[in-house]
């Protein structure tokens, strides 16, 4: 099978940073194929997917040393922007991959490159949002107000619209909540049965991965640690933990059984039918209660300026001891009621106490003492130069 | 075949690049965001867009320092649309009075090409790091009361508002001559140098540009020439605080940042 | 699409029409309007001007309680134009009023700073102060009619460089953005004990200084990661739109409008030099 992309002994080295953060890594990546690329946080992933496009290193400063070519192309000699007529990327971060105010010019831009006809553009842009399972009905609108998965379906219409030979999708899930991946995941089925293009798949979802992978290859510290098809590298379950990775849960599981390895929930289920005769009733516990209530919410109501009510009535009791998971689709209110509790928003109705006492009744230094609140992005709490 | 190896800090050509461009793009919304909140806080009543504490130079004219006529562009165009809302001045007039920014920025970055300073912050003396922004801008307002009071009575009229402009000449001459002493030895002197400079030119050089547009030459004036000395001299003190507390603050925190990341400019644009 | 004063201030064109035309004929108007105003020197015609530009707003469905989004504007920006006419300078005229406020003997003669206020003085003043309203009534129409996607593809179809095309894009993006990121660092700092409403000014402006560090932060982050998306596009700052997509041709209303401010404009400067 011929190859679409190769790296041959890759180091890379980002600038200002002691370690490299690839480090004699060599991969292939074959015509037609799904590579999935998995490792933990910090293993070069991402590093790997910008090294393809070319992006590393011309555009990022640092060391490199190694080879990388793909189509034929080499990273050190032929500028990103011809690479990027052949291969593109889609990140996991969907916003950051928009630039313009509608769905329609955000591919436009991304068709620039080819030099095609208005007509032939228009065509493309229709083409390209049908096969993420959106329609004509999202041209008009701002990206940045779709949700998380119409988001990162815009992203990959703009980088399939190009039909590019390579393909390169940089945990494009991660982001987003359940419906959105599967929104995602939809749209990755699609393409991968429609179009005729090589996917590199970085991802950390092991259910994922084999469901679309053809071949895994799992990063540690820079270097390919393990490599092969999914059943093959799913089934060392060890070697997979040991590199931050953990495999499907029925893999894991099947292997504890010690069964016959398996990696999709379909094997998982036919290998289980032949063996599990019966069940028997699980000692849950003896249930015992944590303390006493810290935060109480009562029939919280929360109405943003602009009219969107957040929370209708929301009652929660929290208590000392307790770890609550506030789970919900995106815009269900997890974070507007953990901002009420903390006294950040004031209720438009309902009530919120602390340690028995209103919110409103404390100053801002007492109330923040009692209960802190930490952002999904560190960038926005961090105010000073030095960690001490 | 043997390895290929590129070590980028070597790389003969500088050209603009994306990073540049988005830099400057959130860089300029970042300064406008600033520019409206600054304006609506610190108002200086009768003179709209301009602030008594323009918090938004600190983005721009640091910008400059790091990034040549970006810094400049952006400072132009925050103020540009700053003009336009929430101050109310026209398209023309708005055009015309912008360049004052573009100049705040620009001025540091020429006094930097010019003396050949290094962007070497580094601080060794805190506390004359500390102390110098309050004796720089403390004697640059007092050398300026002065000389206002001289040009607006002292040369007319004589004592005794000529024995008020000698005195406030003399203090706020000495308060800066300490001021330049600390500069001198916080740290690397020629950078320190060149940052006491910058703010007193940014600020002396745009407070002219815009106080005059806001009052003697545009198309037209919103406001009457005689309202050109205390819409400048408000100017002028605002900024010098600005950009002697917080713009040297962030040069310091966020330089090393800019280096690493490929964005500071050699040249005006690459 | 948003335009810049329905982001900020949520004050938008609502006429179909006028939304509908060129973007230069949506900038053309209000920048002739602009261009009248060095002529519009006396009270009446500074009124007639006024007027004008009320109907372009109104024409365009702005509505004129904008107006109310700029009082502290008009009213400080009156009541020192006032003083200026009255207490630092002395326009010759009927005297209407007149007080010393202070007087001095100086070495070379008297110095007296008095208040004098004179018919010349308040004609000035009411010229001005009218003119304040021409200004800002020009500067709404612009801002409440023109989105982002207007001046974006007005850049391409007039093959103006990539790098200019997404900076114009960006610059309004990033206006939406760092709205959003001031108000989560300023909700962060609350999280840590900071009551903003029972702060002194001063302690105030070293609070929102220091809000600047993770601001500034967050915009290099984001600044990378988005060039790094565009460099994956496939275009570079320098190249132009060669596809035949953005095409955006100014039709027979697009040019009535320009015509009606290049009219409008030398209406002004007749009247302003027989006057």
């Amino acid at each position: 099978m011929s190859r679409v992309a190769v790296a041959e002994n890759v180091w890379w080295r980002y600038e200002g940073r002691s370690d490299y953060a690839l480090r004699g890594l060599s991969l292939e990546v074959r015509k037609g194929e799904v590579l999935a690329v998995m490792g933990h946080s910090g293993a070069g992933k991402t590093t790997l997917a910008l090294a393809l496009t070319g992006i590393i290193p011309q555009r990022v400063p640092g060391e490199f040393k190694g080879r990388v070519e793909v189509m034929g192309m080499s990273t050190l000699r032929v500028d990103v922007a011809e690479i990027a007529k052949r291969a593109a990327i889609v990140f996991e971060d969907p916003e950051i991959q928009f630039v313009m105010s509608t769905v329609e010019d955000e591919i436009a831009l991304a068709l620039e490159p080819l030099r095609l006809s208005g007509e032939e553009m228009r065509e493309r842009i229709k083409w390209s949002l049908e096969l993420v399972g959106l329609d004509e009905s999202f041209l008009g609108r701002s990206p940045l107000q779709l949700s998380g998965g119409e988001k990162q379906r815009v992203a990959i219409a703009a980088a399939v619209a190009r039909e590019p030979e390579l393909l390169i999708l940089d945990e494009p899930t991660s982001d987003l909540d359940p419906l959105g991946k599967e929104e995602v995941v939809a749209a990755l089925k699609r393409l991968r049965d429609e179009l005729d293009t090589t996917i590199v798949l970085v991802e950390h979802e092991p259910e994922y991965v084999a469901e679309f992978a053809d071949r895994v290859a799992v990063l540690r510290e820079g270097r390919v640690a393990l490599e092969g098809e999914p059943g093959e590298v799913f089934s060392r379950v060890e070697e997979l933990k040991g590199c931050g990775v953990y495999p499907p849960e029925v893999s894991e599981l099947s292997a504890r059984l010690g069964l016959k390895p398996v990696y999709r929930f379909e094997q998982a289920l036919e290998l289980l039918k032949a063996v599990v005769k019966g069940f028997r009733s699980a000692d849950l516990g003896d249930g015992s209660r944590p303390g006493g209530v810290l935060i109480e919410c009562r029939d919280v109501h929360y109405e943003y300026p602009g009219g969107v009510r957040a929370l209708r009535g929301a009652s929660l009791e929290v208590r000392s001891g307790e770890l609550v998971a506030l789970v919900g689709p995106n815009g269900s209110g997890k974070t507007t009621l953990a901002k009420v509790m903390c006294g950040l928003l004031k209720p438009s109705a309902g009530e919120v106490r602390v340690l028995g006492r209103r919110v409103d009744e404390y100053d801002r230094l007492a109330l923040s003492s009692l209960v802190a609140y930490v952002y999904q992005n560190p960038d926005h709490q961090i105010f000073n130069k030095s960690v001490y | 075949m043997a390895g290929e190896t590129q070590v980028k800090e070597e790389a003969p050509k500088r050209k603009v690049t994306w990073m540049h461009i988005v830099t400057f793009a959130f860089a300029t919304a970042i300064s406008y965001v600033l520019a409206v909140v600054s304006y609506l806080i610190f108002p200086v009543l009768g003179a709209p867009g301009v602030s008594a504490l323009y918090i938004a130079a600190a983005i721009y004219v640091p910008l400059g320092i790091w990034m040549g006529l970006w810094g400049c562009l952006a400072g132009y165009i925050s103020c540009f649309f700053l003009g336009l809302y929430p101050s109310g001045y026209s398209l023309v007039q708005s055009f015309v009075w912008s360049w004052a920014d573009f100049i705040e920025a620009f001025v540091p970055a020429l006094i930097y090409k010019g003396l050949k300073a290094e962007l070497d912050f580094t601080v060794k003396r805190p506390r004359a790091a500390k102390l110098l922004p309050l004796f720089v801008s403390t004697g640059s307002v007092l050398l300026l009361l002065g000389v206002v009071i001289q040009v607006l009575w002292g040369a007319t009229y004589g004592e005794p508002f000529t024995t008020v402009y000698v005195a406030l000449v003399y203090i706020g001459t000495a308060l800066a001559a300490v001021g330049i002493i600390l500069g001198l030895v916080a740290g690397n002197p020629r950078t320190w140098i060149a940052q006491i400079l910058s703010v007193i030119g940014a600020g002396v050089c745009s407070g002219i540009w815009g106080a005059g547009t806001l009052t003697i030459f545009n198309f037209p004036p919103p406001l009457p020439a005689e309202l050109f000395w205390p819409v400048f001299v408000g100017w002028v003190v605002g900024d010098l605080i600005v950009l002697s507390v917080i713009s040297t603050a962030l040069l310091v925190a966020l330089t090393p940042v800019f280096k690493r990341t490929g964005l500071l400019v050699k040249g005006w644009w690459a | 699409m948003p335009t810049i004063l329905g982001e900020l201030a949520g004050v938008e064109a609502r006429s179909k029409k006028y939304m509908e035309l060129h973007v230069l004929a949506k900038i053309a108007l209000p920048l002739f309007i602009s261009l009248s105003l060095p002529f519009a020197r006396e009270p009446l015609q500074a009124l007639a001007l006024v007027a004008v530009s009320a109907a372009a707003c109104a024409a365009a469905g702005v509505p004129l309680s904008v107006l109310r989004k700029y009082l502290l504007v008009i009213v400080s920006m009156s009541a020192f134009i006032v003083l200026a006419f009255s207490l630092f300078t002395y326009i010759p005229g009927r005297v209407l009023y007149e007080v010393t406020l202070w007087r001095v003997q100086a070495e070379k003669g008297v110095f007296e700073w008095k208040i004098a206020v004179t018919d010349a003085g308040l004609r000035y003043s009411t010229a001005f102060i009218l003119r304040i309203f021409a200004m800002v009534l020009s500067a709404t129409l612009l801002l409440a009619s023109v989105t982002d996607r207007d001046l974006v593809w007005g850049l391409l179809s007039l093959r103006m460089p990539f790098g200019a095309c997404v900076a114009a894009s960006l610059f309004f993006r990033g206006i939406h953005l760092f709205v959003s990121d001031f108000h989560t660092v300023r909700e962060a700092m609350m999280a840590r004990g900071v009551d903003f409403e029972r702060t002194s000014l001063a302690k105030r402006f070293m609070l929102y200084a220091n809000a600047l560090i993770p601001l500034l932060s967050l915009m290099i982050t984001r600044s990378y990661e988005v060039s790094l998306a565009l460099e994956s596009r496939g275009i570079t700052p320098g190249s132009r739109s060669a596809s035949g997509y953005h095409v955006y041709r100014m039709r027979r209303s697009d040019y009535l409008v320009v015509l009606a401010g290049v009219g409008l404009m030398l209406a002004f400067a007749a009247w302003g030099w027989s006057a």
